[in-house]
C-alpha cells in the first residue's frame, strides 16, 4: 500500500476528471438566430434556437436586442419547442445616438435556463424607404433582474460547444508533459551528480513518456483544431513551438542511439537533456508572446485568461493535470524498472 | 583562469591563421550560398532578405562551430584535458566562435548588401542584431558542438541537436531585424524592438549560464 | 552499437522503425477518414460532441501503443532470461 497510494490517487483523479468532464452539462446558449439582418424601423420576426434550453418549462420569457448599453425588449414571443422560440421586435427608426456598432446581441432570459445570449445575432441595416411603421425607442441600461441558471455547468462558447471539454483531455496533457519533462531533467541532474545508471534510466523513461504526451497533445490538438479553426495544422505559433520542442526531445533519443558506450551515452544524454529543457523555456514562455495566436490568451499569452477557464472548469482541470502526471509517472516507473532489469540481465 | 583563456584563444587563432584554408573555406561557403540565392531570386523583398540572411549565417555558424571542435578529437584532446579545466576551455571556445561568427556575419552583410542591395535602413540596429545573433548562436551551438563532436557521425548530429535549440534565437533575431527595415537610429527604435532585444538577451544569458555549468561534465569522463 | 555511423545506417534506422511510422500514418489517415465528406456534418452534430470522442480515442490509441511497446520490451527480456537459464543448465 505504501508505494501504491499515488498510483491509485492518479487513477481516481483521472476517473473523476473523465466522469465529471464528460457528464456535466454545458450552460444554456443560443446557437443561431434567423434572419441575421434586419431593417431599422420595421418589425422583426426572429427565430432563435437554444442550446440545452427548456423553453416549455418556463412560464414567462424576456428577450432583448442589445447595442452597447442600449436595448429594446421583445414585443411578443411564441415558444415552439424546448429549443425553438420565435421573437417579435419592433425596431426603432435609428441607431442610438453616438453608437456605430450595428451587430446587435440577442439576449433571452427565463427562470429555468437563466440568461443566455448570442453576440452579433442581427445586423441592423438603415431604413430604406423612410416609412417607419414602429414607434419604439432604445432604452439605456434597461436589462435588469436577470435570472441565473441553477446547477453545475461548463461555459457555453459559440463554435466550441461541447468541445470545451477537450480542455481536460488536450490542454491538461500539455501541463502533464511539462511536469514530466521537468522530472526527466531533475533525474539527469542527479545522474551528473551521482553517476548512478538508475538515474539515467529514469531520465530517459520520463522523457519518453513526455514525448508520448507531447505527440498525443499535438494529435488531439489537430483533431480539435480541424473542427474549430478548420484545419489540422494552421501554422499557429504555439503549434509550431510545441512541434519544435518535440523535435528537441526526439533528438535526445537519436543522440542516445548514436553512442555505443553506456557511460558516455548516459553522460552526453544527461548534458543534452538539461540543455534542451533550458532551451524549451524561451520556446514556451517567450516566443509565443511575440506573435498573435489562435490559442486562448491575448497576444499568444501562454496562460489562460479568466475568460477561458471558469471556476467549475478549474475544479476538474487541475485534478486531471495531476491525474495525467501521476499516470505518466507510473508508466515511466514501469519502463525504468524494465530498463534496470535489462541492465542486470546484460551484466550476467 | 583568465590567463588560461587568453592562452587558449591565442593558440586557436595561431592555428586558424596557420590553416588559412579552413577560414577561407567558410568564406567561400558563404559566397557560393549568396551566389546561389542571387541567381535564384532576382528581386528580394525586405522580410525575405532578412530571413535569407539569417539562414546563411545559421548554416555558416553550424559549420564554423563544429569545425572548432574537430581538432580536439585525437591526442590533442588528452593534452588539453591535462592542461586546462572545462570552464576556461568552454569560455575560450565561446569567445573564439563569437569572434569568427561576428566577422562572418559582417562580411555576409556587406557582400549580400553589395550584391542584392540592402533593404536595411537602420544600420546600427541591424549591427546590434548581428552582435546579439553571433553571441546567441555561439552560446547555443558551442555546447551542442561539444556533444556532437563526441558522438559518431557528428555532422548530422550537430544539425539534429542544434537546429531545434537555436530556433527561438533565430525567430527573435528575424523579428528584431524586421524593425531595422525602417529608417532610424538605435535610440529611436520603439518598445517592440526593445522587447525583442531584452528577450534575446534573456535567452542568451540563460543558455550561457547553463552551458558554463554543463560543459565541464562534457569534458571530464 | 554506434547505429548512425553514416547516412545509410541512419535511413536504415528509420526503415527499421517502420512500425512506428506506419502507426502514426495510420492514425493520421483514420482521423482524415473521420473528417471526410459528409462525415463533417456527423462530427459537428450534437454540439460537436464527437470531436471530444475522437480526442479521447486518439489518447487511448496512444496509450495502447505505448503499453504495446513496453510489453514487447518485456517479452524480449523474458526470452533472454529464459535462454540464459537454459544455457546455465
Amino acid at each position: 500500500m505504501k508505494n501504491w497510494w499515488w498510483k491509485i490517487l492518479g487513477m481516481l483523479l483521472l476517473i473523476y476528471g473523465f466522469t465529471a468532464g464528460l457528464l456535466l452539462p454545458l450552460k444554456t446558449g443560443i446557437t443561431d438566430a434567423s434572419p441575421f439582418t434586419a431593417e431599422l424601423g420595421k418589425s422583426l420576426e426572429l427565430r432563435s434556437s437554444g442550446y440545452n434550453t427548456f423553453y416549455t418549462q418556463s412560464d414567462t420569457h424576456r428577450a432583448w436586442l442589445k447595442l452597447d448599453d442600449y436595448s429594446i425588449p421583445a414585443k411578443e414571443y411564441s415558444v415552439s419547442s424546448d429549443q425553438g422560440m420565435v421573437l417579435y421586435f419592433d425596431l426603432p427608426e435609428k441607431l442610438p445616438a453616438g453608437i456605430e456598432e450595428r451587430n446587435a446581441t440577442l439576449i433571452i432570459d427565463n427562470e429555468i435556463d437563466g440568461t443566455h445570449l448570442l453576440p452579433g445575432a442581427v445586423y441592423l441595416n438603415d431604413l430604406k424607404d423612410s416609412v417607419s411603421n414602429t414607434n419604439t425607442v432604445w432604452s439605456e441600461n434597461a436589462i435588469k433582474e436577470l435570472n441565473k441558471q441553477e446547477g453545475i455547468t461548463f461555459p457555453y462558447r459559440n463554435t466550441l460547444y461541447e468541445t470545451i471539454r477537450n480542455t481536460y483531455f488536450h490542454v491538461s496533457l500539455w501541463f502533464a508533459m511539462i511536469i514530466i519533462f521537468i522530472a526527466g531533467m531533475v533525474n539527469s541532474i542527479n545522474y551528473l551528480k551521482k553517476r548512478k545508471m538508475d538515474y539515467d534510466h529514469r531520465a530517459s523513461s520520463f522523457t519518453s513518456v513526455g514525448i508520448l504526451f507531447g505527440i498525443l497533445g499535438l494529435l488531439t490538438g489537430a483533431v480539435w483544431a480541424k473542427h474549430t479553426w478548420g484545419a489540422y495544422w494552421s501554422w499557429d505559433i504555439k503549434q509550431n513551438m510545441t512541434a519544435i520542442s518535440l523535435l528537441i526531445y526526439l533528438a535526445y533519443f537519436v543522440l542516445r542511439a548514436s553512442i555505443s558506450d553506456v557511460d558516455k551515452k548516459a553522460r552526453l544524454a544527461s548534458v543534452y537533456n538539461i540543455f534542451a529543457f533550458t532551451a524549451l523555456i524561451p520556446l514556451i514562455y517567450v516566443i509565443p508572446r511575440l506573435f498573435s495566436s489562435l490559442h486562448p490568451g491575448n497576444g499568444g499569452n501562454p496562460a489562460f485568461g479568466s475568460q477561458d477557464l471558469d471556476n467549475t472548469m478549474r475544479m476538474i482541470f487541475y485534478p486531471i493535470i495531476i491525474g495525467w502526471t501521476l499516470f505518466g509517472w507510473w508508466m515511466a516507473r514501469v519502463r525504468t524498472r524494465t530498463k534496470i532489469l535489462e541492465e542486470k540481465v546484460n551484466q550476467f | 583562469m583568465l590567463k588560461d583563456i587568453f592562452n587558449l584563444l591565442k593558440y586557436e587563432f595561431t592555428i586558424e591563421l596557420r590553416q588559412v584554408h579552413a577560414l577561407g573555406g567558410l568564406m567561400l561557403y558563404v559566397l557560393s550560398t549568396l551566389f546561389i540565392i542571387f541567381i535564384s531570386f532576382a528581386n528580394v523583398s525586405g522580410p525575405i532578405w532578412i530571413i535569407l540572411y539569417w539562414i546563411i549565417v545559421l548554416f555558416a555558424a553550424v559549420n564554423a562551430i563544429l569545425k572548432s571542435f574537430s581538432h580536439e578529437m585525437g591526442k590533442r584532446r588528452l593534452y588539453y584535458f591535462s592542461m586546462v579545466n572545462g570552464t576556461s576551455l568552454y569560455l575560450s571556445k565561446v569567445i573564439y566562435n563569437f569572434i569568427i561568427l561576428f566577422m562572418l556575419s559582417v562580411v555576409n552583410f556587406t557582400i549580400f548588401g553589395a550584391i542584392s542591395g540592402s533593404p536595411i535602413l537602420n544600420i546600427p540596429l541591424f549591427l546590434l542584431a548581428i552582435l546579439l545573433g553571433s553571441l546567441g548562436l555561439s552560446m547555443g551551438l558551442t555546447l551542442v558542438a561539444g556533444i556532437a563532436s563526441q558522438s559518431s557521425n557528428n555532422g548530422t548530429m550537430m544539425t539534429i541537436l542544434g537546429f531545434p535549440i537555436i530556433i527561438p534565437i533565430l525567430i527573435s533575431l528575424v523579428h528584431m531585424s524586421a524593425f531595422a527595415l525602417q529608417a532610424g537610429t538605435i535610440n529611436s527604435v520603439g518598445a517592440e524592438a526593445f522587447g525583442d532585444i531584452m528577450s534575446l538577451l534573456g535567452i542568451i544569458l540563460l543558455l550561457f549560464a547553463v552551458s558554463v555549468i554543463l560543459f565541464p561534465f562534457l569534458w571530464k569522463n | 552499437m554506434g547505429r548512425f555511423k553514416n547516412l545509410f545506417t541512419f535511413t536504415h534506422f528509420l526503415i527499421m522503425k517502420k512500425r512506428t511510422v506506419l502507426f502514426i500514418l495510420g492514425l493520421v489517415l483514420t482521423l482524415q477518414a473521420f473528417a471526410q465528406g459528409e462525415q463533417v456534418d456527423f462530427m459537428r452534430s450534437i454540439g460537436k460532441i464527437y470531436v471530444v470522442v475522437a480526442v479521447i480515442i486518439v489518447i487511448l490509441l496512444g496509450l495502447f501503443y505505448y503499453l504495446f511497446r513496453m510489453d514487447k520490451n518485456l517479452t524480449k527480456l523474458e526470452n533472454q532470461i529464459n535462454r540464459d537459464v537454459r544455457a546455465k543448465k
